[in-house]
């Protein structure tokens, strides 16, 4: 036929919106709207790169509306009320274009972890979860890891909750790395105790918005209630050796909330002087695609719908040096002052009991902890 | 390709005529597979299987390889699921031997007959042929004027930049003829 007419105009548009749903590749939805301008309307108007976002992740249909960095809002302002639909759909199809040029193309990170946030018991205050975010195993002369309480039934499970570097997130794989007890003294058998739990399973979603602090929750029981889980994986089985497990999901998981959460379900260790199931674990990771700055969300209680935010359509670099050891930094500072976060948190210990550890010198002792002020670290 | 002569003596038969005032006969069956057809004698009680259905936006050569294509799927479909695997490598290299005016005109055909699973098969192919192409040969693939000005073009590449990397360079094969080999 050889036709130089408008190929799109013989087909209506429904056939043609059917091509190109067929484009599973946001480039070459990106690459269709540079063709001409009534293909680009076309695209814009058809909502094809919402449709393709939304396709590769169902969690976006709650998305409620999209909003665009401040100054492109402006410029909006002179616009007619008529005109208002289709600013919106241009709108709509720079930010979805970004978006699904984010999931393919952001850097990867292994460190998508910011912070740890709260663990559902912990033994010790040197044993907290800030531990699991340091890679090495021992700081000085402590070991580091977190640990769970006792308990003589092994099906308690534990959870670990901590926030991502981004508010949205795209996430692929969680690496768990369980403690190992070496036991060397002479009044115990020699060899290994590795505390790891029978299964893993991981849940995302965000902080309820109508809670402001973290820190001002007093008590740790309730903080099932500060999270909503929009995302609860399969359980995944867990080995007892102490690498670095890989978990990698089956498909990347949208984070929207920038929360994660693992649970550790089943325990199989028990400690030798106490003879209660324990679990521990020295090191946690999360691999993904961090979608901010470019991107954040703001979630509209309480329904589980949010905005898009596009903060900017500027293609993010991979974070710098400075900024990695900037955060290491602060990993190293939350854990050396462990047991004031954690009164701070209202893990409450027994002061009793409460032995505090000194950087440069480990001695078992009985003093209470009125002195602190004198031992603390600070930065 | 089966003659357009063929004439199943034991199966009811159906008459179309083309936009080029050709003649077609084909198994009622298939053609019952083009909604335009079958609407034709579901609006016309009267009609018979004598009557020539009356198709102005169809050529005989679409036509025929479209009854090809529909005849052979209903002929797998009938085999049940062994046939499956058969019936797509099949359909695959029919695909492969058209080249993309063909596909086009098919498309055209199949969306004017109303044949929603060949359709569907056209248009996955139609967007496979265009993946990771550059503009220039999408414009000419689908026969497209470029009715941005330099600036606006250079505005609207500059905003998806990011989509213009790593895309298969425009050889020397023109679209209009190209075909895809094995």
């Amino acid at each position: 036929m050889g036709t130089q007419l408008d190929f799109l105009s013989y087909l209506n548009d429904e056939m043609s919106v059917k091509i190109f749903t067929c484009l599973d590749d946001p480039s070459d939805i990106a690459r269709v709207s540079c063709v001409s301008h009534s293909w680009r309307n076309f695209v814009i108007a058809n909502g094809l790169a919402k449709h393709l976002c939304l396709r590769m992740f169902p969690q976006l249909s709650r998305v409620d509306h999209v909003v665009e960095p401040a100054s492109m809002a402006e410029s909006l302002v002179a616009v007619g009320s008529s005109n208002m639909e289709w600013e919106t759909l241009k709108k709509e199809h720079r930010a979805y274009a970004f978006l699904a040029q984010g999931f393919m193309s952001f850097p990867e990170e292994e460190k998508c972890i910011s912070e740890a946030i709260i663990a559902s018991s912990t033994d010790n205050p040197w044993e907290s979860i800030d531990n699991t975010l340091e890679k090495n195993d021992i700081l000085g002369v402590r070991t580091s890891y977190w640990s769970s309480k006792g308990y003589s039934n092994p099906v308690v499970p534990e959870t670990l909750t901590y926030k991502l570097v981004a508010d949205l997130c795209l996430v692929t794989e969680v690496r768990i790395k369980p403690y190992k007890e070496n036991l060397g003294s002479a009044y115990f058998e020699h060899g290994v105790h590795i505390y790891s739990a029978k299964s893993v399973r991981f849940r995302m979603g965000h902080l309820k918005t109508y809670i402001d602090n973290l820190m001002d929750e007093s008590c740790p029981d309730s903080h099932g209630d500060k999270f909503v889980w929009t995302y609860t994986s399969l359980e995944f089985p867990m080995v007892q050796e102490d690498c670095l497990q890989s978990f990698k999901l089956p498909a990347p998981v949208l984070c929207i909330g920038g929360i994660l959460q693992i649970e550790l379900c089943g325990r199989v260790q028990r400690n030798q002087i106490d003879d209660l199931f324990y679990i521990c674990v020295a090191h946690v990771q999360v691999v993904g695609r961090p979608l901010s700055p470019a991107f954040g969300v703001e979630i509209l209680e309480p329904s589980e719908n949010f905005v898009l935010k596009a903060l900017s359509y500027t293609q993010p670099r991979t974070v710098p040096q400075e900024t990695r050891r900037a955060a290491e930094r602060w990993h190293r500072w939350l854990i050396d002052n462990q047991p004031i976060i954690n009164i701070m948190r209202g893990n409450v210990v027994d002061l009793v009991e409460y032995k505090w550890e000194v950087e440069d010198s480990y001695e078992e002792s009985d003093e209470d902890g009125n002195e602190e002020s004198d031992k603390l670290n600070l930065p | 390709m089966s003659s357009t002569t063929e004439i199943e003596t034991h199966t009811k038969t159906i008459t179309l005529k083309t936009a080029d005032r050709k003649l077609f006969t084909l198994p009622e069956p298939v053609a019952m597979e083009f909604k335009t057809v079958k609407s034709f004698f579901d609006d016309n009680p009267d009609a018979s299987s004598h009557t020539v259905v009356p198709l102005p936006n169809v050529n005989l050569g679409e036509l025929e390889k479209i009854s090809f294509c529909c005849e052979a799927q209903l002929d797998f479909r009938s085999r049940g699921e062994s046939a499956k695997d058969e019936s797509k490598a099949q359909q695959k290299k029919f695909l492969k031997q058209q080249t993309n005016d063909e596909l086009k005109s098919l498309i055209l055909a199949a969306n004017y007959l109303d044949i929603a699973d060949l359709l569907n098969v056209l248009n996955q192919e139609a967007a496979d042929r265009i993946k990771n192409k550059s503009v220039e040969y999408v414009r000419r693939f689908f026969g497209i004027e470029n009715d941005y000005t330099p600036e606006e073009e250079a505005k609207v590449r500059a905003e998806n930049a990011w989509a213009f990397e790593g895309v298969d360079p425009d050889s020397d094969v023109d679209p209009d003829e190209d075909v895809m080999m094995n």
